[in-house]
């Protein structure tokens, strides 16, 4: 089920929201922790009953890992099953994410011919995985006790954070769940809950999804692009991302917190980053987490001289461009960003003497990188950059702010079809100017939050969420999904 | 903002989404697009340019007592003409496809509430062999369109595109009269008709004048042909007391030749005998046909592809029908079937070239 469909907001948001707190009336914990569970499995098999199986797995195998790491002290033992459960959920993953990608290589590198039926990727696989792979280590290191099945099960499958993160470890959701006070309704919370969650909703079906628009008609015609067209078309990707990911993340914070939950933030102003390093520590900052926590650590982080830090930045890297997907894409994106770090950290000094420069050239950096990230293939990612820097000026500009047709813009762009058709060039350039403007203003601009706590509780502020809410709200007939689902 | 200033806020956000809410649903059913709750109101006049979508919403609840059935091909006749000459209110029911399950299926639907005066059904020939299933609810479909419960309807009430575009098309479209009273679904306005339009829908391949092409057995076509035919024919007989006048509809030369080049032509002539014949047994019902027309089939100037044609060709028929002409009956059918067949020969023997030729010169 996806946030952003008529559904969710009007009939299991309700629903969850009305049988938790009705439940935790009883004494008992129990039968709220098991409607929920309940529920988010519902969220989660809604499309696709075969994913919840294979949710169920791998929720069981980690629960099992985890009883028997509960009886075992001897460090032998103890280590052979953390690998046991590191290798399935591993396992797990490489099959219905990697497994395809792996086979292609065999068949390119050493000139096999193995085919392969298609293999569906279960949503949010990624994200699922490496919430259990952190609890799995966790265990295995003593940081971590062995949980009651329900609240284990409630700590991976959680509705907001289960498809697409933040990616939250379990000392930070499921004390929370045991606190006394998040068992009764609080106005508050639910306030701040829902302002959240109609900025991340806004963000998504008003910003990302318009931007879409522009974004995916280029990416489908590279081969047509000039210039200005190719720099427009990344640049403008780079905002759907971040609008499409940061609002989905508002959204899961927003709808945890109308349960009493806190999760953790995912976006911290990221293109605010003078670096590519201070970049990852403001973009998708769980995934950092866990990267810097689980592989940069143990590979020896800063400890073992500077070349080896580079190198294991590297590697780090190197995963995360895997972690996003199995495409040589993805792997370069990877590696980009690895050098980008480990160049960084070998000269640190070496800097614009601006910080507004070194800004502007990691904004730079980061946008081009992305392009990568977007493309169907390297071939088509080479063909992009071609476009970049070799293509010229051929006036494609008018051309790709045409494609800018909403719903929102349709009546004036008949009526000028019509009455006056040599205004509808300017007019599209001006629909142009404008989201370029709000995007890049939105991403200068306050965080959600400050400006709920600023202006939300004023009359002004409140028309404008509701505003906000129901301009999304009537957008969900043109429902897309998210662009983090996919890693 | 403390616990206290969060209740007030979240109380302003409450009311203040919850009126726009109601204020957005009372807008939609005010002006109604797809006419899902009423036909229009202030004596407005219906915009009826979206088949599809407003379709189950005018046969539920315009007021009519007689129906004009068909695919595109029918979408360019005047019921206002219709009415006049009968003496009837006549609304327009088409199905792009002309699909005969899916314009019984509406048909069912109109007579749940009202016993039908006239059906005036616009029957194309690929009708006659196209699969019987119903396809209007597909996956893509809203289901709204199709259910009387207002519980589906969140979709439609709540909907950017019906808020933002076709509500300003439609109340433009009845500013300008268009789409308006008898012509309901009409397309032809900016439309090119003649040969060089109508010869980009065509392409022949490399085959000459004096090929024979050998016209290929249909065994699956003969099943789906005798299933259409048998729910027409159940149609009109079970509705006795309603007319049912059929409209056999001139298919251009292109049509009748690709046909040939396909080996198709012995099935679509079968097809057409199979359901005029079985159409003619029945009582209520009468045929008025078209096919034969030479004047029009083999003169592309009223066609903008195979099968569409011009205004012009939809007035002449509908002139025609009052007039009593062009009806076929039991006696004189074999005789206008045989000329057919002559005609299609010739098409492909020797008009068609009249239009390659002229493309190359």
């Amino acid at each position: 089920m996806l946030f952003n469909s008529v559904i969710f907001i009007t009939i299991f948001l309700p629903l969850g929201l009305l049988g938790w707190f009705l439940l935790q009336k009883l004494e008992n914990p129990f039968p709220a922790k098991l409607f929920l569970v309940g529920m988010s499995f519902w969220f989660y098999g809604y499309y696709n009953e075969f994913y919840l199986w294979i949710l169920l797995a791998s929720l069981a195998g980690n629960y099992f890992v985890s009883l028997l790491l509960a009886g075992r002290r001897r460090p032998g033992q103890r280590k052979v099953l953390a690998a046991c459960g590191i290798l399935g959920n591993l396992g797990l993953l490489f099959y219905f994410k990697y497994f395809h990608f792996f086979i292609d290589n065999c068949n390119f590198f050493f000139h096999t011919d193995i085919r392969l039926e298609k293999i569906a990727l279960p949503l949010g696989i990624s994200f699922f995985t490496f919430q259990q792979l952190s609890f799995v280590i966790e265990r295995y290191r003593e940081n971590a006790p062995h949980y009651a099945l329900i609240d284990y099960a409630f700590f991976v499958s959680f509705f907001p954070q289960l498809v697409a993160g933040p990616i939250v470890l379990h000392s930070e959701l499921l004390p929370q769940l045991t606190r006394r006070e998040n068992r009764r309704f609080s106005p508050g919370d639910f306030y701040d809950g829902i302002t959240l969650f109609i900025l991340g909703l806004a963000k998504k079906v008003l910003l990302a999804d318009s931007l879409a628009v522009l974004v995916n008609a280029e990416y489908g015609n590279l081969a047509a692009l000039d210039t200005p067209a190719a720099w427009i078309t990344i640049v403008w990707y780079m905002m759907e991302l971040y609008f499409d990911f940061s609002g989905y993340c508002d959204m899961a914070r927003g709808i945890a917190r109308m349960f009493g939950f806190w999760l953790p933030e995912n976006f911290d102003s990221p293109f605010r980053a003078a670096s590519v390093r201070e970049f990852w520590r403001r973009w998708h900052m769980t995934l950092s987490r866990f990267l810097s926590r689980y592989v940069y650590i143990p590979l020896g982080g800063n400890r073992k001289g500077r070349a080896r830090q580079c190198l294991n930045l590297l590697v780090v890297f190197l995963v995360s461009g895997l972690w996003h997907g199995a495409d040589w894409t993805f792997v370069l994106w990877g590696l980009m960003h690895g050098l980008a770090v480990a160049f960084e950290t070998a000269f640190p000094k070496l800097r614009f003497p601006r910080e507004w420069m070194n800004r502007l050239a990691t904004g730079v950096f980061v946008t081009l990188s992305f392009s990568i990230f977007r493309s169907d293939s390297l071939e088509a990612a080479g063909l992009l950059w071609s476009r970049l820097f070799t293509a010229g000026n051929r006036g494609m500009l008018l051309g790709v702010c045409n494609t800018l047709v909403f719903p929102e813009n349709y009546a004036a762009v008949k009526f000028l079809g019509m009455k006056a058709p040599g205004l509808l060039n300017p007019f599209f350039l001006g629909c142009f100017l404008l989201l370029s403007a709000l995007g890049i203003g939105l991403i200068r601009g306050q965080k959600a939050e400050e400006w709920i706590r600023k202006k939300g509780h004023t009359w002004a502020g409140a028309f404008c969420l509701a505003t906000l809410f129901t301009w999304s709200f009537i957008s969900l007939s043109q429902v897309s999904v998210f662009l983090y689902f996919n890693f | 903002m403390e616990e206290a200033g969060k209740k007030k806020a979240l109380k302003r956000l409450l009311i203040l989404a919850g009126t726009q809410m109601i204020l957005i649903a009372f807008f939609v059913w005010l002006l109604d697009p797809f006419y899902q709750y009423h036909a229009p109101f202030f004596g407005m006049d219906a915009v009826l340019n979206d088949r599809d979508n407003q379709m189950p919403g005018t046969i539920r609840n315009f007021d009519y007592d007689s129906v004009l059935v068909g695919s595109s091909l029918a979408e360019n006749f005047d019921s206002a003409f219709l009415d006049g000459t009968y003496g009837c209110s006549t609304l327009k029911i088409i199905r792009a496809s002309g699909s005969v399950a899916d314009l019984l299926y509406y048909l069912d639907m109109a007579e749940e509430e009202r016993e039908l005066k006239n059906v005036f059904w616009c029957l194309d020939i690929p009708a006659v062999y196209a699969p019987v299933e119903v396809t209007l609810y597909g996956k893509d479909t809203p289901r709204y369109l199709h259910t009387k419960t207002v519980l589906d309807d969140l979709p439609y009430l709540y909907n950017k595109e019906i808020l933002m575009e076709k509500i300003p098309a439609m109340l433009a479209y009845a500013h300008e009269g268009i789409n308006t009273k008898g012509q309901a679904y009409n397309w032809a306005r900016d439309k090119q008709f003649g040969p060089a339009r109508a010869m980009l829908a065509y392409d022949r391949g490399n085959i000459d004048s004096g090929e024979m092409i050998v016209q290929r057995d249909f065994p699956e076509e003969a099943v789906l042909i005798a299933r259409n035919i048998q729910l027409l024919t159940e149609q009109v007989s079970s509705h006795p007391r309603t007319r049912y006048r059929f409209l056999i509809p001139p298919l251009s030369l292109l049509w009748w030749d690709c046909a040939y080049v396909n080996g198709e032509q012995d099935m679509r002539i079968y097809a057409l005998d199979q359901a005029v014949s079985a159409l003619l047994s029945c009582e209520n019902a009468e045929v008025y046909y078209f096919q034969n027309e030479e004047s029009i089939v083999c003169n592309l100037d009223y066609y903008m592809d195979m099968v569409h044609y011009s205004p012009d060709i939809s007035r002449y028929m509908l002139d025609q029908m009052s007039a009593g002409h062009n009806r076929v009956d039991a006696g004189n059918w074999k005789e206008t079937l045989a000329c057919l067949r002559e005609l299609a020969a010739r098409i492909s023997r020797e008009e068609i070239y009249r239009y390659y030729e002229a493309a190359y010169e």
